[in-house]
């Protein structure tokens, strides 16, 4: 069958339609804080159970496209992302909203999330076989550098306070180890409280640290929550394509990072997001800008994380091993649906089946741009023309509920608030949220890797050679001593430069 | 008459030593795991996290300096506290006396601590209307739609 026609065949008009709904769904899903994609995907799922596999896959990747862009939503308008693979966006987003440029920051999230939506179903779509075999390569060590990739980018967010930063990444490692240890399963630093015994879930201590600040300093004075500039000025289009044509570079990179990322099972959006945005922040001429505003963020960050779509989708799809959360659930969808994954999937008789279903998500993630654009146009519209007596209630109303929802658990509610109380106290004392954030969400994956890692090592009775002579290991090591140095070494070049 | 400002950053200091004590007792704690695997890596980010804090504080010492990240953020403290408080007595009851009636109860007294402008009957009338129709709205969505088991009315 040629690809012509399974564009043909995943543009029929029932497919058109529930792509667009789909997308729409969850994009709203996703923009509401606590409903991560999963949950969006998980609650649709028996939807699709009376559809043909085409059919119930394409619903499934608009869900899940929709989802993850609709997260950009609350980290700009609200410094809360609505889905963990929003962090990075918040970095740049919110600062952008509170300027009043919140407009063209969702716009700009919106092409970005475009784009590395189509860079991600590209790659999907040409390279799905031999990509998927890098996914096999990674083990726990690798894993281990990865997630200490990622907190690199507390040297980054902690310009000038440096100590202030790690000691911040230390304290979320720390408080991701309450409750049940990742590897042997005992119970640990409870202090005998049953409340701490399901640990501290990190969605909902997310959304504690950033949007309950938010609502303490909201609350307090009359002045705006953002800045509301005069005049219509529609969507901003053409200054987000331009700025987009501009860093069209960072978009890439960002976009194939993030379907390399996506592709390394376990590691998901979020991850993908930072190690975008610290790219983007090496790289660019304005490094300094970042964390205060800057369009490359919210580029890197969001481009980065929707391309995660079609990268997780690949050790999905040729493995049978999902590549992050929200595949999973399709992954036992699609087993519902009779649909065995595998290499053979892609060359088998069921090959339409997969090549329809990509064409459907290239649909999806361009359905994305009229639907994200409007969606957030009222969105931004909303936030900034609602009365405070309404919108402060309305925020923490949506952050109780949703983390209620999360684990069905009051337990996670009270927990979000207080570190949200608690999170505020450290920023008046220059302890920012996001290092806490990023040791929060990295902590798992990295004792998960270091404590099998070491295992492994120890076995082996090589631990050195385990954790540093490994060529991958090695590759993401010298990652990690670039992006930590880089900076200190561009500055002595640029002085010698001046001298 | 203006008051001379310490040059240390006392909040930043304060902070690190009782980072320093939550290391402190994490790492007792972990004394009592018997598993390696489960206190190998804790350990290991108690020492990091206690030597950081060391440093900073001694930094902070020999190079005195404000942090002007850390400035004071005006508006009214009570209200703040207010906020807070609010959101942890609606979590605490809402197993006991049911989502809804919970929800209603903290949404109109968050609205009352949020309002700046004075209080008329046809704003009073118009904020109530909208308070039952987000939280009615919200509970219907996640109740029927999806089918999170929200804390029932008891009676």
């Amino acid at each position: 069958m040629h690809f012509i026609d399974l564009i043909v065949e995943a543009m029929s008009t029932f497919n058109f339609s529930i792509a667009f709904g789909g997308v729409v769904a969850g994009t709203v899903i996703g923009a509401l804080p606590g409903l991560t994609a999963t949950m969006a995907i998980a609650v649709l799922v028996p939807l699709t159970f009376s559809m043909s596999p085409t059919s119930a896959l394409i619903l499934m990747g608009a869900i899940y496209t929709g989802a993850i862009y609709g997260g950009a939503y609350s980290a700009i308008l609200l410094n809360t992302p609505g889905t963990p693979s929003a962090i990075a966006t918040t970095l740049d987003g919110y600062p952008m909203a509170k300027r009043g440029d919140g407009d063209l920051a969702v716009t700009l999230a919106c092409i970005s999330s475009v784009v590395g939506g189509l860079v991600g179903a590209a790659f999907l779509l040409s390279l799905a076989p031999p990509l998927a075999k890098v996914a096999l390569a990674f083990g726990p060590v690798e894993y281990f550098w990865l997630a200490i990739f990622g907190l690199t980018l507390i040297s980054a967010l902690s310009e000038g306070n440096l100590l202030k930063g790690l000691i911040g990444g230390c304290f979320g490692m720390l408080l991701t180890t309450i409750g049940v240890a990742e590897v042997s399963a005992d119970i640990r630093f409870t202090f005998g409280s049953k409340t701490l015994i399901g640990g501290i879930e990190p969605v909902s201590a997310l959304i504690g640290l950033y949007c309950i600040p938010v609502l303490i300093d909201l609350v307090a004075t009359p002045a705006r929550h953002l800045k509301v500039t005069s005049g219509n000025r529609g969507f901003r289009l053409p200054e987000a394509l331009a700025l987009t044509w501009r860093h069209k570079f960072n978009v890439i990179r960002s976009s194939v990072i993030g379907t390399v990322v996506g592709i390394l099972p376990g590691a998901g959006g979020s991850i993908a997001g930072l190690v975008a945005y610290s790219e983007a922040r090496r790289t660019s001429k304005h490094t300094s800008k970042f964390g205060t505003g800057e369009p490359e963020g919210v580029q890197a960050s969001e481009s980065a994380n929707n391309a995660t779509v079609g990268g997780g989708l690949i050790p999905t799809l040729v493995l049978g091993i999902p590549g992050t959360p929200p595949d999973a659930v399709i992954l036992g969808a699609l087993l519902v649906q009779g649909v065995r994954t595998g290499p053979n999937l892609f060359i088998g008789g069921e090959s339409s089946i997969i090549y329809v279903f990509i064409a459907g998500l290239f649909l999806a993630t361009l359905l994305m741009l009229p639907t994200g654009l409007l969606i957030g146009r009222y969105a931004y519209r909303f936030i900034i023309t609602v009365p405070k007596a309404v919108l402060v209630p309305t925020i923490a109303f949506m952050t109780i509920i949703g983390t209620y929802a999360i684990r069905n658990n009051m337990s996670d509610v009270v927990i979000m608030i207080m570190l949200g109380a608690i999170g505020w106290l450290l920023d008046r004392c220059g302890f920012k949220p996001s290092p806490i954030v990023l040791g929060l969400i990295l902590s798992r994956i990295a004792e998960q890797g270091f404590v099998q890692g070491w295992t492994i090592g120890g076995a082996k009775g090589n631990v050195f050679a385990e954790f540093f002579a490994r060529p991958i290991s090695t590759g993401i090591i010298i990652f990690i001593l670039i992006s930590l140095f880089y900076p200190l070494i561009a500055r002595r070049l640029k002085l010698k430069k001046d001298l | 008459m203006t008051t001379k400002k310490s040059e240390f950053d006392k909040p930043g200091i304060i902070m690190a030593a009782i980072f320093i004590l939550i290391g402190s007792v994490f790492l007792y704690d972990a004394r009592t795991l018997p598993d390696p695997d489960s206190y190998v890596f804790p350990m290991a980010i108690c020492v990091i996290m206690i030597a950081l804090s060391i440093s900073f504080i001694v930094w902070s010492l020999l190079k005195p300096h404000q942090d002007e990240d850390a400035a004071a953020k005006p508006g009214s403290t009570v209200r703040r506290i207010g906020l807070v408080v609010l959101m942890l007595i609606s979590a605490f009851i809402m197993p006991y006396v049911g989502f809804l009636p919970a929800g209603l109860g903290v949404f109109a007294a968050l609205m009352a601590i949020a309002m700046f402008k004075p209080w008329t009957w046809k704003i009073a009338v118009i904020y109530a209307l909208i308070c039952v129709a987000i939280v009615t709205g919200f509970y219907t969505l996640f109740d029927t739609v999806f089918h999170v088991p929200l804390p029932e009315i008891p009676f």
